[in-house]
């Protein structure tokens, strides 16, 4: 279990990236979402390591991972938000070269798990190929194959399905899933489906603060009759926007769709509508729930 | 439109920040080089090669400091010119920017052009700081000529602005193509090396166009223009795009331009940069679902595996075989160790032997620079490529220590240094077996490369990792390694030079085959481990610095220090610590307790010291040496020596003496100074080297006193100086002057550089008394205490060595291990001896009456032949035109490398390991010079020219030594190698002459009253009586010399003057000529001959050829200010035909101006002019031999 107690961080140039945030996380998918610049990335970099907290604690299993860094380390996989790679090194080298880093010292070995990671980010046969003229989609698989040597026991991944097409993205999903059921996996992401599809547990955080943490099922089943819609025209809009809790709003064929947070009935045009997760996100982001 | 847009452009750049940082920091260099230039550091003046009289502002400095330092200026250019395109590509803006209505062609020549003119404008900076540093009271204001603001501009005409649009051209071209900074800068690294190429092509004259034709700056080419320039042209005239330089200008101009619009096609703005990621975009392959799944394996993680980081190590090295500008710069690199193989050691053309040591050092420091440049650029590669290609959190976020990391880029850099060291190893290997040598000499490859060298490399690897370390920004850690590397050239220049604080300096002895590298390794290994000591601390700090993770600024990276300082690291450091001080200690200990340190600028005080306190004594009369009896012992195995000496002196004023001055230099320790007659030491300085005595008793005129010295010489630890090169394990040599004391004021001791006496106001010091200065007749240049003394030693020496001085071996013995050889003069010989030691190989070979024999190291008898031949053609032309050779044996005798020269001693000729023993004639090029051969002679004449006849020590005395040795020797080569011979043998003469004069620190002076200057008493001295025989004929010339050694071989003092000389060859010069006497001796002439035309026709079987040409005749004042002269001359007027043979050679009346000449000869001709084979001083030498046209 992941255990994040009264973490803060302010960055030099003032920013609070991370306000004493408290996080339980057991084993299995868990979801992080926040719009960009919520301080997501930076707890990603602290639980990897790769960055210190001013305040608070970390604890993985028994360990205290911002004083034992090492064993940590040797326990994670991390796939960054965004990563570059030697444009003259080929994929497997590369790779080879990562678990080398993480400390698989046997060559055997080594060449196995290499060989396994690729086959199964269907890399096996562009191994030789340099990585300056991979795609963006190879690229990310090269990613994951990385994130998963030596048999992680906490994987970070930050928005792992940018830049992957549909099908990719499905069966990356099937991969995290299946490792879910025995490791730690963090997902970060703002795409909220994916969350909902994939993740027991869920974390919502916005300019460095933990807003709600809670089950994604259990956060639409609270939400249900409290999401209601109705369609405006669009001159009425501005006088929509400043009397209801606008959750979101979607234009069709110069009518528009609003989808509006209410504990009661807005108004008699309106209908109660079932909640997704994406509801549940723009409710806590827009602070109607607090 | 364009125009809008070029203004806007340029404001754009010039608003930016780091333009004005630019511009300010070469602003500072320019001024700084200025200001030291001028002399405003004591004991720090940058000549730059100039003549040390030359003004800073005159026009061929403010030349040279623009276009060098533009030059480095390009490194800061070529950002702004890449970057001008580049930018767009690196934030993607191109695509924005290209939807807009602005063409390719408004584009791409706004930014060219944007470009160009604002590096002109940071440049202009260059100019701004010399004329600033001009009214800068603290340098030295006579070296400050009046301001012109044409010598200002100039260089920004011909040779920045061009270069400029060159490497502009070349620049656009690498960021079209490759749409990237590092192909710029790999440019001008290219760029670079031509520019060195062409430096070390210049020593062989053959290639003199090629070499200004190779180097893009344009910078040799203008060099060569004003080579020959005085220093008054060098003050006042600007250099034009004129000649040789003019042509290089088209040549890299063009190809400038080639580049430049090759890039304008080739650019497409809309282009990404590496095409390649769009290509595989395009085929990206079907995602084929996956059949496997994914089981975690168990697999062993060992992050303390030695294997880890021993194939890290392996990882970093392969990547830089990958990294293409790693490649380019190698290449580099390897290209010009190649070229300038061919050009290595050649004196006067003709190239040495690829021995070892001299190839590794050639090629080695040559490459040297290249390692530097890899390793440093490399080194921050390794550090900040993670970062480059924002790989960092994929490496930083595994188990892997950061002392594995630091460690696997350490070592990988060494690997590189092993990978370069044996680059050079093999480069050296393969010249010499180009040239047809194999013997390879494993153990000084070894020794030298793989640990004299290697173990410097890498501490220089250490300190650049820790450079980078502690900076948080690439470009921040290469300009601070810059920094570091120009502290350690700087530094001792300015007087800071002890081992203690010269980071990662570690002396050792260059390596000579007689002597090995000396005594160099000890000193290295406490040096060494000094320094290794200190890199290790930097190591461990390295590794505590390591940035790992998010980068938060240096605070961030100090705060990381403090916590990842543990105990444990504290203990280690400090232990690592108080070793480093202790070594410190230790070598302090040794160089500034056993053994005494001063930094140049004290010695420089010393010597002032000594003028002020003694100078007096130049007037008081002081006693001569007239005998030396000495007991040197030599000690190889210590380096060491202890002599007794019994020197007899006596009083040859005609009045009493009673104070005695003594010199004696203070690195022997004279235990004992015994007067036949009591004396009393009145005053002392040991650090000035001085003692005075009084004697109770005057000597009286005439009287006799005998000093019983001992000195010896015993190093005790080691120093901070320089090896000692006199007495070594083999192949001793030093003077009688060195271990003995010497009476009276030496005014050799006094500062000669006029800079910096004017630092110290000394007064103007003439270098040589003035030719009517009587008194000083009294004295010889050799020697100022005693002319002709009897002389007789007995030298020990270990028993395998031979210990050699002047005079015949009497006896020869061993005792207690050690053998002793007794020599004596049986005549009396100049105050001028030297003691020589070593394992000799020894040839002999009698030659009439006199013995020849040759002392040399194991296998350096490849020109033996050659220098026996020598001796004899030699003694046979002397002895029947001069006079009888005056010793019953001549030796030649091998000594080690450090120094370069030859030198002649009586009866005895040391003789350097470089000079002759390992040229390499080609017998077979009769152009080839066989050098061996030409100084052997020269050698041999001055036992007639020094040791018979010498002069009295006022100016031109070296006229009566040197230019009579070199007349000499060349009368024995002519009868050698024939006349064509001797033309390419003066054509360097004269090139060395003009060159010496461009050269000349203080005032040019007519031969007959040099002062000591090499130019004029050897090359000015060879041409002059080589056109003097011409003239009058060599049975005169030589008639002249044999009564001259009748009159004053072998006689006291007063001592002949070369007015002397002159004067015999006047007497016998007939009316017409005595011209000659004046031009060649009294002044200082020259010749402008030109042939504008020659032409011939047919008649009667015979060839009519009418030459037509311009002459002219120059006199030039001691600055080099010339005036023309009105001439009627006799000069030759010469026909060949096509191989070379003269047609016709005769002497002809030429007047100034134009004139014309008609000759008939029998065969076609095919060239023809006056002064066709250069007899004369000739500013340009080579427009005198034209080819001959037909005319119907």
């Amino acid at each position: 279990m992941l255990t994040i107690s009264n973490l803060s961080k302010t960055y030099p140039n003032g920013i609070k990236a991370l306000n004493e945030v408290n996080l339980k996380i057991e084993k299995g998918m868990f979801g992080l979402l926040g719009p960009n610049g919520s301080g997501k990335s930076t707890l990603m970099r602290t639980i990897a390591t790769l960055q210190d907290p001013d305040l608070g604690q970390i604890q993985f299993d028994d360990v205290d991972v911002l004083t034992r860094k090492e064993v940590m380390r040797s326990k994670l996989g991390y796939l960054p938000q965004e990563f570059g790679i030697y444009p003259t090194s080929n994929a497997e080298e590369l790779l080879s070269h990562l678990a080398l880093l993480k400390g698989i010292a046997d060559k055997h070995e080594r060449k196995q798990t290499v060989s396994h990671l690729l086959e199964l980010t269907n890399l096996t046969a562009h191994r030789k190929k340099k990585l300056g003229g991979f795609s963006g989609g190879m690229k990310q698989r090269f990613g994951i194959a990385q994130a998963l040597l030596a048999n992680p026991q906490i994987i970070i991944v930050d928005e792992p399905t940018a830049g992957l097409d549909p099908e990719e993205r499905d069966r990356f999903h099937n991969l995290l899933c299946q490792i879910g059921e025995n490791v730690t996996v963090i997902l970060s992401t703002h795409i909220v489906s994916d969350v909902t599809v994939l993740c027991r547990d869920m974390a919502i955080i916005d300019r460095g603060e933990v807003l709600v943490q809670m089950s994604p099922l259990l956060a639409i089943e609270k939400l249900k009759g409290k999401v209601w819609q109705n369609i405006f025209d669009k001159n009425d809009i501005e006088t929509a926007k400043s009397k209801y809790q606008i959750i979101s709003s979607r234009l069709t064929h110069s009518k528009i769709m609003l989808r509006v947070f209410s504990e009661l009935s807005p108004g008699e045009n309106f209908q109660v509508s079932t909640p997704d997760l994406e509801d549940v996100y723009f409710s806590y982001i827009k602070k109607y729930i607090k | 439109m364009f125009i809008n847009l070029l203004i806007f452009e340029i404001k754009k750049r010039i608003c930016r920040l780091s333009t004005l940082v630019y511009f300010l920091l070469f602003l500072l260099i320019a001024f700084l080089l200025s200001i030291s230039f001028a002399g405003a550091f004591k004991g720090a003046n940058v000549s730059l090669g100039f003549s040390n009289k030359l003004a800073l502002n005159a026009p061929v400095v403010i030349n040279f400091l623009v276009t060098i330092l533009g030059y480095f200026g390009l490194l800061v250019i070529a950002p702004i010119f890449g970057q001008s395109i580049n930018k767009d590509f690196e934030n993607h803006f191109n695509q924005i920017l290209f939807s807009t209505p602005i063409s390719k062609r408004t584009y791409f020549w706004v930014r060219y052009l944007g470009s160009f003119i604002s590096s002109i404008i940071i440049m202009s900076s260059l100019s701004l700081g010399i004329w600033i540093a001009t009214f800068m009271p603290f340098i030295d204001r006579t070296l400050v000529s009046h301001n012109q603001l044409w010598y200002y501009l100039a260089p920004y005409l011909t040779s920045l602005s061009p270069n400029f649009l060159i490497f502009g051209g070349v620049f656009f071209f690498a960021i079209s193509l490759y749409k990237k900074m590092a192909p710029v800068y790999i440019a001008s690294i290219v760029v670079f090396t031509g520019w060195l190429i062409s430096q070390n092509f210049t020593t062989d004259l053959e290639n003199k166009t090629i070499a200004a034709m190779i180097d893009p700056l344009g910078l040799e080419a203008a060099m060569q223009i004003i080579r020959y320039w005085s220093v008054s042209e060098q003050s006042t005239s600007v250099i034009t795009l004129s000649g040789i330089f003019l042509y290089n200008r088209l040549l890299w101009g063009g190809v400038g331009l080639f580049f430049l619009i090759l890039s304008y096609y080739l650019f497409d703005p809309f282009k990404l940069p590496k095409d390649k990621k769009l290509k595989s975009l395009n085929t990206e392959e079907q995602v084929s679902p996956s059949s496997s799944v994914y089981h975690p394996s168990k697999v062993k993680i060992n992050t303390h595996s030695p294997r880890i980081f021993w194939e890290l190590a392996l990882f970093e090295f392969k990547q830089a075989f990958s990294n293409i500008y790693f490649l380019i710069i190698l290449l580099c690199g390897v290209i010009y160790v190649f070229a300038i193989s061919g050009q290595v050691g050649k004196i006067y053309g003709t190239e040495t032997l690829p021995v070892t040591y001299h190839v590794l050092e050639l090629l080695g420091n040559s490459f040297r620079l290249f390692i530097i440049i890899l390793t440093t650029f490399y080194a921050g590669e390794l550090v900040w490529k993670n970062r480059d290609y924002k790989f960092y959190e994929l490496v930083d976020s595994r188990p892997v220590s950061n002392t594995f990391l630091y460690f696997s880029k350490l070592f990988s850099l060494i690997l590189i240094q092993l990978f370069l060291v044996f680059t050079i190893l093999l480069c050296c290997v393969l010249v010499q077996a180009f040239k047809g040598y194999y013997n390879f000499e494993w153990i000084v490859y070894i020794k030298r490369l793989f640990f004299y060298s290697l173990f410097p490399q890498i501490l220089n690897s250490i300190v650049i990792l820790f450079i980078h370390s502690i900076v948080t920004n690439k470009y921040v850690g290469h300009t601070v390694v810059i920094i570091f590397y120009n502290l350690l050239v700087w530094l001792p220049t300015l007087g800071f030079d002890h081992f203690l604080y010269l980071v990662g300096k570690i002396p050792f002895s260059s390596y000579s085959d007689m002597n090995g590298f000396g005594t160099s390794l000890y000193p290295f290994l406490i040096i060494g481990s000094y320094w290794g000591l200190f890199h290790l601390i930097l190591l461990i700090l390295s590794i505590l610095l390591w940035k790992r993770g998010l980068l938060h600024g240096f605070s961030h990276l100090l705060l990381e220090f403090k916590r990842r300082l543990s105990r444990r690291y504290k203990l280690i450091l400090s232990l690592l610590f108080i070793a480093w001080i202790l070594f410190g200690g230790f070598i302090f200990y040794n160089t500034n307790i056993l053994n005494t340190y001063h930094t140049s600028k004290t010695k420089e005080q010393f010597q002032v010291d000594y003028e002020n306190a003694y100078k007096y004594f130049e007037k008081i009369p002081q006693i001569d040496l007239i005998s030396v009896k000495t007991n040197v012992n030599i000690y190889p195995d210590t380096v060491s020596m202890t002599s007794k000496s019994e020197l007899i002196y006596k009083n040859k004023n005609g009045i009493p003496v009673d104070t005695i001055m003594l010199n004696y230099d203070n690195d022997y320790n004279l235990s004992s100074l015994i007067w036949s007659k009591s004396a009393n030491i009145v005053n002392e300085k040991k650090h000035l080297g001085v003692i005075v005595y009084k004697f109770e008793k005057a000597i009286m005129p005439n009287e006799e006193i005998t000093l019983l010295v001992s000195s010896d010489y015993i190093p005790k630890g080691f120093t901070n100086q320089e090896f000692s090169k006199k007495i070594v394990q083999n192949g001793s040599f030093f003077y009688g002057h060195d271990y003995l004391p010497t009476v009276g004021y030496l005014n050799e001791k006094e500062i000669t550089d006029e800079k910096t006496r004017r630092k110290y106001q000394l007064p103007k010091r003439p270098r040589i008394p003035s030719i009517d200065d009587q008194d000083a007749l009294k004295k010889t240049y050799i020697s100022s205490d005693g002319t002709w003394i009897n002389f007789e030693a007995v030298v020990s020496t270990s028993m395998d060595q031979i210990a050699i001085a002047p005079g015949y071996l009497q006896n020869e013995w061993s005792e207690q291990n050690r053998k002793y050889f007794h020599y004596k003069m049986d005549r009396p010989i100049l105050n001028f001896f030297c003691i020589l030691s070593a394992r000799y190989e020894v040839v002999k070979e009698q030659f009439a009456d006199v013995g020849i024999e040759i002392y040399h190291h194991l296998g350096h008898d490849t020109n033996n032949k050659r220098m026996f031949n020598a001796v004899k053609k030699s003694l046979t032309y002397f002895n029947k035109n001069f006079s009888p050779y005056q010793f019953k044996q001549f030796r030649i005798i091998e000594f080690p490398r450090y120094q370069l020269f030859a030198q002649s001693f009586p009866n005895t000729i040391p003789y350097s390991e470089l000079v002759g023993f390992i040229a390499k004639v080609e017998d077979d090029d009769p152009e080839n010079i066989d050098y061996p051969f030409y100084i052997t002679a020269h050698e041999l004449a001055h036992q007639w020219w020094a040791h018979q006849v010498i002069g009295g020590n006022v100016q031109g005395v070296t006229m009566l030594s040197e230019s009579l040795a070199q007349y000499s020797a060349l009368m024995v080569q002519e009868k050698e190698f024939g006349p064509k011979h001797m033309k390419k043998f003066l054509k360097y003469e004269l090139d060395k002459y003009l060159y010496g004069r461009s050269k000349e620190e203080l005032k040019e002076l007519p031969l007959m009253l040099n002062e000591n200057q090499p130019y004029i008493h050897y090359n000015k001295g060879s041409l002059i009586f080589y056109a003097l025989k011409d003239y009058l004929g060599e049975d005169v010339v030589n008639s002249v010399l044999k009564d001259f050694i009748k009159e004053h071989a072998f006689k006291d003092a007063p001592f002949p003057r070369s007015i002397d000389l002159v004067n015999k060859f006047k007497a016998l010069t007939p009316p017409v000529k005595q011209y000659l006497i004046k031009d060649f001796f009294e002044t200082i002439t020259l010749y402008d001959n030109r042939t504008d035309k020659v032409t011939f026709k047919k008649e009667n079987n015979k060839f009519v050829v009418t030459i037509t040409g311009n002459s002219k005749k120059i006199r030039s004042d001691e600055n080099g200010q010339e005036s023309e002269t009105a001439m009627n001359d006799i000069l030759d007027i010469g026909v060949f035909d096509k191989d070379g043979n003269i047609l016709y050679l005769k002497k002809h009346l030429v007047k100034s101006g134009e004139n014309t000449f008609e000759v008939i000869v029998d065969k076609i001709p095919f060239k023809g002019g006056i002064d066709p084979i250069n007899k004369l001083i000739d500013k340009v030498s080579d427009d005198n031999l034209i080819k001959a046209a037909s005319v119907l």
